[in-house]
């Protein structure tokens, strides 16, 4: 598996991940971001459902902060101190500043899981753009790096085509 | 005989095609929707014994679909279907309609017990 060390030297870096294992490899891949402050944006699970996970896998869950997109959009959340309800994986904006705001934090890394799960709710070409914007802060505040996470069932399509190009590193898992 | 009536609410057509042809398989009558504004207007005009709703969509978010379902006073069981994970408090703090919730993806026979379970 091709998620070494120096890989995360790279400022922004797109994963393709095999969607049949995508869960499994999606947590070995943040397992490598030990001792780092991680801004995760979800899409795809639910806060709570997250942090049963990572206890799971015994991942320390006190690293991360979420950005999560799910629960809103079904129920109304109690708050939490490490994490961010937006209300659905639809509010483009909100998803936009709250990654902002990490990057201006200076977190480690900022996750956005998954491109996938966006695209079946934003245009490629708005996505992209979303994209490019968050590139252009990490480049500039140099701290924190991007990884963006996608499907590789959404090899073939133009946002995977446009982030491609934008970003330093490639990884096929 | 009357067969019981589902309808089945998803944005992609593959899953609606596949849940309809394998309930319609097993005799129930079933009507689909893709996104939640279609689905309120259907719900609102004929009456169903069971919902398969979809998580997340585009377009109405569940919690408005939810919010819709109390404004017109119908309480037809919901089963969800989504590939969203939630954790179990979450789940039940959606609404009491709820009375599954199937991650996708799903098995046939394990969706047609669940049915047969829910309309029971």
């Amino acid at each position: 598996m091709d998620i070494s060390k120096k890989n995360y030297e790279k400022e922004v870096i797109l994963v393709s991940i095999n969607s049949e294992k995508y869960n499994d490899l999606f947590f070995k891949l943040i397992r490598q971001l030990k001792n780092k402050k991680v801004c995760l944006v979800t899409t795809n699970k639910g806060y709570h459902a997250l942090i049963e996970i990572l206890k799971q896998k015994k991942i320390n869950e006190k690293n991360f902060y979420i950005v999560d997109c799910v629960t809103k959009a079904v129920t109304t959340p109690k708050k939490e101190t490490n994490c961010t309800f937006l209300s659905s994986p639809q509010a483009i904006n909100e998803i936009s500043l709250e990654c902002s705001k990490a990057i201006a934090n200076g977190f480690d890394f900022v996750i956005i899981d998954s491109l996938s799960t966006l695209l079946v709710y934003h245009s490629g070409m708005n996505l992209a753009h979303l994209m490019h914007n968050l590139i252009s802060q990490v480049k500039q505040r140099n701290k924190t790096k991007l990884i963006m996470t996608i499907s590789n069932k959404d090899k073939k399509s133009d946002l995977f085509e446009k982030i491609s190009i934008m970003s330093d590193k490639i990884i096929n898992l | 005989m009357n067969l019981k009536k589902i309808i089945v609410v998803d944005d992609e057509e593959d899953i609606r095609n596949s849940v309809k042809n394998i309930l319609e398989d097993n005799k129930f009558e079933v009507k689909t929707s893709e996104n939640g504004k279609d689905f309120i207007k259907k719900i609102s005009k004929e009456k169903f014994d069971l919902i398969i709703l979809d998580v997340l969509m585009p377009g109405l978010t569940t919690k408005e679909i939810i919010t819709e379902l109390k404004k017109k006073k119908i309480k037809t069981p919901i089963i969800f279907l989504t590939v969203v994970r939630l954790a179990d408090q979450t789940k039940e703090t959606i609404t009491p309609q709820m009375i599954d919730y199937i991650e996708k993806p799903f098995d046939n026979s394990d969706l047609i017990d669940r049915v047969k379970k829910a309309l029971k």
